[in-house]
């Protein structure tokens, strides 16, 4: 008789197969070990590795579903060309004659413009290997633009090592888990399982994001905030937990570089600016505040989006000022891209300065300016993306993008960033490439090919490595294998010698049983040291925050960017609103307004105004209304057609918005 | 929580769901799509959300994944013309693709709507509960890839035990963190 014992779950196949290969799951940033199971080239079954311990078996909806995207319809095969807007992509023979055309293409829009022009964005599924060729390749083109899209690639990992013992898989010692703008049970529900078994022990979860996610319903404390405004709510929950003088004081005075002038930018910090942008209030904000202060040691989990946005230092800065990094499992873990942090361009020029990635340019800022003003020499023209390029907070292009001279899609599939490309070239997903795998918690890992390319996708490398070439470059990509292919071994053997957090270690060791390396055991953390401590932002700074919501007394919100095209496939909780035109908006606003599910509603702002179908939904703020489409964050009014805008706005006004 | 238990005098195993632990994350729809070769408008596991229900601040949200309930006398068994709804000794109530001629009695009979005609090969697809990897000794493939381990596969005694051994392990955790707890205040 067969016995099954509920703490060891039997795993494998049922399906016949020819081979079996142990690789690591690349979606997410988790690093799940999987077994794959292939007959005849194809995928037939995928399970999770009972003895991998991220996952021990387990493994999420993306893990299982990634089969379908290698013989999708919208799969890129061929390079494509697109020489008018009207017209259909062309495509081209090979993959030597795009880059052919690329090369020629880059040289006269090099000459017109200059080398700063060029502008390169790494989407994660563009792999580590893109992001890499691409600051190689920038250093001898010239250019300091090479930013990847979700977070600076690995400059998490450092900071979050610089306040002390990075975390096991294993969260049950903490006291808490505050989670800013990190909803793990949607984008990591493998290490959100481990965050439950935590707080099965004991562990409280507190959560803050945007709008009600799965994170947020699983949480002992929740709190909707303004997108992308939780580094704000960090120096708003800053300057209390100082006020209610939480901060053990041996902490701050031990930990923290030129205490007292820290403390003092705090007490003048005007905390109206913080919450306002953080859209929450001091009576919802102040309880938070003594909850965590009660709960430590705290480990403060961050969005990877925060990693991009100011006022991001402010993590570690209270994590070492509360005295959390002290203590076993408390501290700082902000999610990256699991972009690779290697040294890639040191023997090129005078040193490493390119391998410091830049902040991206914020709005507002120079940089941006410069793209609504072509005709100066350091604007954008020539721009190469990987994956999805329609990124706002990156890469607000879709407004300038039809004056650019060239631009340049390296993806799998078809989606809006390619679409507005002039050249499409293909990109060989993960499960048919080899790659070195950098998780989240500094997780090191070799993922091993499970099936090979159909013919036409191939890698970053091989992108960069073939641009090098016709640039007369070759010597500075010398990674070639056997069948004239980019060698990405080599290369990353090569690579992890360049980086000095990482020598000594190479793929071989990697590959070698077991396949998994961490830096979460301890051994490898440096000592923590005294930091000096982001101060509150000024009042310049805080000047600017506050948005006039008099006229416009709502906040439209959008995803951001994505790899699709049509309607945002994830919203919120519950809410799957079959038109594509639908916005979701608080049942309380719906009360007060007369609106129903269903019914057509005016969204409204000084520029423009247009009509949406409403859906009625908790998972939303009172004050946020928010659309399946792309689109920048901006303050509207709402009211049903035909209705009074004024007295919309009269009864918005009398709910305090 | 619910028990989805297949009577029978022969080995009979038992999918515990826990809704407390379900996070909605579709795991197991994806799993059980890859596993049975399904198209994506095909599900025949669902998770169901119930809220957010709010009240001033505070929300609740429940998730709960929800397969066919193997009924001890299921209706579509019944309703089936050519026999190619069964139930088999261990209690798995499954649809034989060979005798299936895709007329949907069984979906109109089921009170819980579980069967569905799968338009790529004019079939029923319902959960089988993966029998084909239950006779290896295999788990379901629901059971085995959930990322926060709310479906637990077994026998009814292994799986009440499982639960009953996880809330005692609460129960010591939560007293030794307030210990711990004690002693961190008051060496601050």
């Amino acid at each position: 008789m067969l016995t099954f014992d509920s703490f060891k779950p039997s795993t494998g196949t049922s399906k016949g197969y020819e081979r079996s290969i142990q690789t690591v799951c690349r979606e997410c940033t988790a690093g799940c070990g999987l077994w794959a199971f292939t007959q005849g080239g194809h995928i037939v079954d995928v399970q999770g590795d009972a003895s991998h311990p991220v996952n021990r078996g387990r493994l999420c909806a993306r893990g299982s579903a990634f089969v379908k995207l290698l013989n999708h319809p919208s799969r890129i095969t061929k390079v494509l060309n697109h020489t008018r807007a009207d017209e259909d992509f062309e495509v081209l023979e090979s993959w030597e004659s795009g880059l052919d055309l690329l090369a020629n293409r880059m040289k006269q829009a090099r000459e017109r413009n200059g080398p700063e022009s060029l502008v390169v964005s790494c989407h994660m599924h563009g792999g580590s290997d893109f992001l890499l060729g691409a600051r190689r390749f920038a250093r001898l083109w010239g250019t300091p633009h090479v930013y990847p899209m979700e977070n600076g690639a690995g400059n998490g990992t450092p900071a979050a090592m610089a306040t002390g013992r990075l975390p096991d898989l294993d969260w049950s010692g903490s006291g808490c888990l505050f989670l800013v703008e990190a909803d793990l049970a949607s984008t990591h529900p493998v290490l959100f399982g481990w965050i439950l078994e935590a707080q099965r022990r004991g562990t409280k979860i507190c959560a803050v994001d945007s709008q009600y996610t799965a994170t947020l319903a699983k949480a002992d404390m929740s709190r909707m905030i303004r997108p992308d405004s939780g580094n704000w709510l960090g120096t708003a929950l800053m300057k209390i937990l100082l006020e209610e003088k939480h901060c053990p004081s041996a902490s701050i005075t031990a930990r923290l570089v030129d205490a007292e002038a820290w403390q003092t930018s705090f007490a003048q910090m005007p905390s109206e600016a913080a919450l306002h942008a953080s859209g929450i209030s001091l009576d919802l904000l102040r309880p938070m505040a003594r909850f965590l202060a009660s709960h430590g040691p705290i480990m403060v989990i961050t969005g990877r989006r925060l990693g991009t946005l100011p006022h991001r230092h402010i993590w570690p800065t209270m994590v070492h000022a509360m005295g959390w990094s002290d203590r076993l499992q408390g501290g700082w873990y902000p999610l990256t891209s699991g972009l690779a942090d290697l040294k890639v361009t040191g023997d090129i020029g005078d040193g490493n300065a390119m391998d410091t990635v830049p902040d991206p340019p914020q709005m507002g800022s120079g940089f941006w300016d410069n793209t609504r003003k072509p005709a100066r020499e350091a604007a954008p023209r020539l721009w190469i993306s990987s994956s999805n390029g329609r990124h706002a907070s990156c890469f607000p292009f879709e407004h300038t993008i039809h004056e650019m001279d060239l631009v340049v899609y390296f993806g799998s599939c078809l989606n809006p960033a390619a679409r507005q490309a002039h050249l499409v070239f293909p990109a060989a997903t993960w499960p048919e490439k080899d790659d070195l795998c950098f998780g989240e918690n500094g997780i090191r890992q070799w993922g091993r090919r499970i099936v090979d390319a159909v013919d036409g996708p191939r890698t970053g490398l091989d992108f960069w490595t073939g641009l090098a070439r016709r640039f007369g470059w070759e010597d500075r990509f010398p990674w070639i294998a056997h069948d004239g292919r980019a060698d990405l071994r080599a290369f990353y053997n090569w690579a992890l010698q360049q980086s000095p957090w990482l020598q000594g270690v190479q793929v071989d060791a990697l590959t070698a049983e077991p396949c998994f390396m961490g830096i979460g055991d301890g051994s490898q953390t440096p000592p923590v040291q005294r930091i000096t401590p982001m101060p509150a932002p000024d009042a310049e700074a805080c000047k600017g925050l506050l948005v006039d919501g008099n006229r416009f007394p709502l906040l439209l919100t959008a995803p951001l960017g994505r790899d699709t095209e049509g309607p945002d496939p994830v919203m919120p909780l519950g809410c799957r609103p079959a038109d594509g035109n639908s916005v979701l908006i608080h049942p309380q606003i719906g009360q007060v307004l007369a609106i129903e599910s269903g019914d057509m509603v005016v969204i409204q702002n000084d520029r423009e105004n247009w009509k949406a179908k409403a859906c009625l939904t908790r998972s939303i703020p009172l004050w946020m209304v928010r659309s399946a489409h792309s689109g920048r964050p901006t303050q509207v009014l709402v009211h049903k057609v035909g209705a009074d805008p004024q007295g919309a706005l009269a009864a918005l006004k009398g709910m305090g918005l | 929580m619910s028990l989805q238990s297949s009577l029978s005098h022969v080995q009979k195993m038992t999918l515990l769901k826990d809704a407390a632990s379900c996070i909605g994350c579709g795991s197991c729809v994806a799993a059980c799509q890859l596993e049975h070769d399904l198209p994506e408008e095909v599900r025949t596991v669902n998770v169901f959300q119930v809220g957010p229900y709010a009240e001033g601040e505070r929300h609740w949200t429940l998730f709960i994944s929800v397969a066919c309930q193997h009924c001890s006398r299921p209706h579509c068994v019944a309703a089936c013309r050519t026999g190619a709804m069964q139930k088999r000794a261990d209690g798995i109530v499954f649809s034989d693709p060979e005798r299936c001629i895709g007329c949907r009695a069984c979906s109109l009979a089921c009170p819980f709507g579980v069967p569905q005609l799968n338009p790529a090969t004019g079939k029923i697809a319902k959960c089988d509960g993966c029998m084909e990897r239950v006779d290896k000794g295999l788990w379901p493939v629901c059971a085995l890839k959930c990322p926060t381990g709310s479906i637990q596969f077994g026998t009814p005694d292994r799986v009440v035990s499982a639960r009953q051994r996880r809330q005692a392990l609460r129960m010591v955790d939560t007293f030794a963190n307030h210990l711990q707890g004690a002693t961190y205040l008051a060496s601050d």
